[in-house]
């Protein structure tokens, strides 16, 4: 599933004015270097796996608190569920898609809905007393937050660094993720080489590349 | 074990037991009047009260120490490591769920910190030992 048109742009617009590192003044490597970010896709990967169970326990301690609320927070904590489930999907679906396809018009839009839309969000839910904030809601909240502020952080660095590499293309082999190896082994200097699975690389550690 | 399971099963259970953790951080009032006497002063309940934040706190720092051991690659793919950690943090799930529902006394908690925190924090910390100062490999 392919962003369309028209959001591509803006996120290529947005990318190269914002997030692309202007005082880097040496080249980019010649070799294709792969340029997706171990870091954040270990933080993608724990994310998606902890998303139904932060979607569980705050539909639970929503419905158990309801009818204490005002009528306004009400509408607004029920407003403010569904809006929040539905930026996780994409915002994950996004960083996934832009992280292991080396596409930084995705990962913009990762960027964009992680500090704009998702962070305020989850600040709003931990901070605001007047929601009757349960015990575990802060504890659910307070696992979010800390993805979505790792998320950030390393999603900020691996586009300033892909912003010269990247390519439109899709993923055609994974054999060729040398990203791992790289990552997970002391040979920095391994570019990717179709067929080959790189010095020490074990193919249990390509797991990361589910998708 | 395989370590695909492995990395995903281990993070999944110390996820559940930090958030446990964090819950009896904000709703520990009922714990702390178990262990006191149906008649108590304000003072031996600030006693008690700050006892179970030190021993709670103290386990969110040992929680630091796993992950850190955990994503810097240290214990990341090592059954053994990671069947004790899934182990003890799935048992300490389950034992903080009833120290909160049940309302135990807060002494128990120091066993259940002992058993379930002090132990996998020690072996990580002694993986680390292994590999950044022995030079092992961290499998």
């Amino acid at each position: 599933m392919e962003l369309p048109d028209a959001v591509r742009k803006r996120l290529e617009d947005f990318s190269r004015n914002v997030l692309f590192d202007r005082s880097r003044t040496e080249e980019f490597p010649k070799d294709r270097r792969v340029q997706s970010s171990l870091q954040l896709q270990l933080s993608l990967y724990f994310n998606v796996c902890f998303f139904p169970w932060w979607w569980i326990c705050e539909t639970v301690m929503l419905q158990l608190k309801y009818p204490a609320l005002p009528d306004y927070y009400k509408f607004i904590l029920v407003t403010v569920l569904l809006l929040m489930t539905l930026i996780e999907v994409i915002r994950l679906y996004l960083g996934y898609a832009g992280n292991l396809q080396e596409k930084v018009p995705e990962l913009a839009g990762f960027w964009l809905l992680s500090i704009l839309l998702q962070f305020p969000l989850v600040l709003f839910q931990l901070f605001n007393e007047a929601l009757l904030i349960q015990p575990l809601e802060r504890a659910v909240h307070v696992v979010l937050c800390c993805f979505v502020l790792t998320q950030v952080r390393f999603c900020t660095f691996c586009c300033r660094l892909s912003r010269g590499l990247w390519r439109c293309g899709t993923w055609s082999d994974t054999q060729e993720a040398s990203f791992i190896c790289d990552s997970l082994t002391d040979d920095r200097s391994v570019s990717a080489r179709p067929g080959s699975s790189g010095p020490g690389l074990k193919p249990t550690r390509l797991w990361f590349c589910w998708f | 074990m395989h370590p695909a399971t492995g990395c995903c099963s281990n993070p999944m259970r110390h996820r559940a037991h930090l958030v446990i953790v964090i819950t009896i951080f904000w709703s520990r009032e009922n714990n702390v009047k178990a262990c006191l006497p149906l008649e108590f002063t304000q003072e031996q309940y600030d006693t008690e009260d700050r006892k179970l934040v030190v021993a709670l706190s103290a386990t969110l720092g040992l929680f630091a120490i796993e992950l850190a051991g955990f994503f810097s690659g240290v214990s990341m793919f090592s059954s053994s490591q990671g069947l004790l950690s899934t182990g003890v943090h799935a048992s300490a799930s389950v034992a903080l769920l009833f120290f909160l529902f049940e309302q135990w006394e807060c002494d128990i908690y120091w066993w259940i910190f002992a058993i379930c925190s002090v132990l996998p924090a020690f072996v990580e910390i002694l993986l680390f030992i292994a590999v950044f100062g022995l030079k092992k490999k961290p499998l």
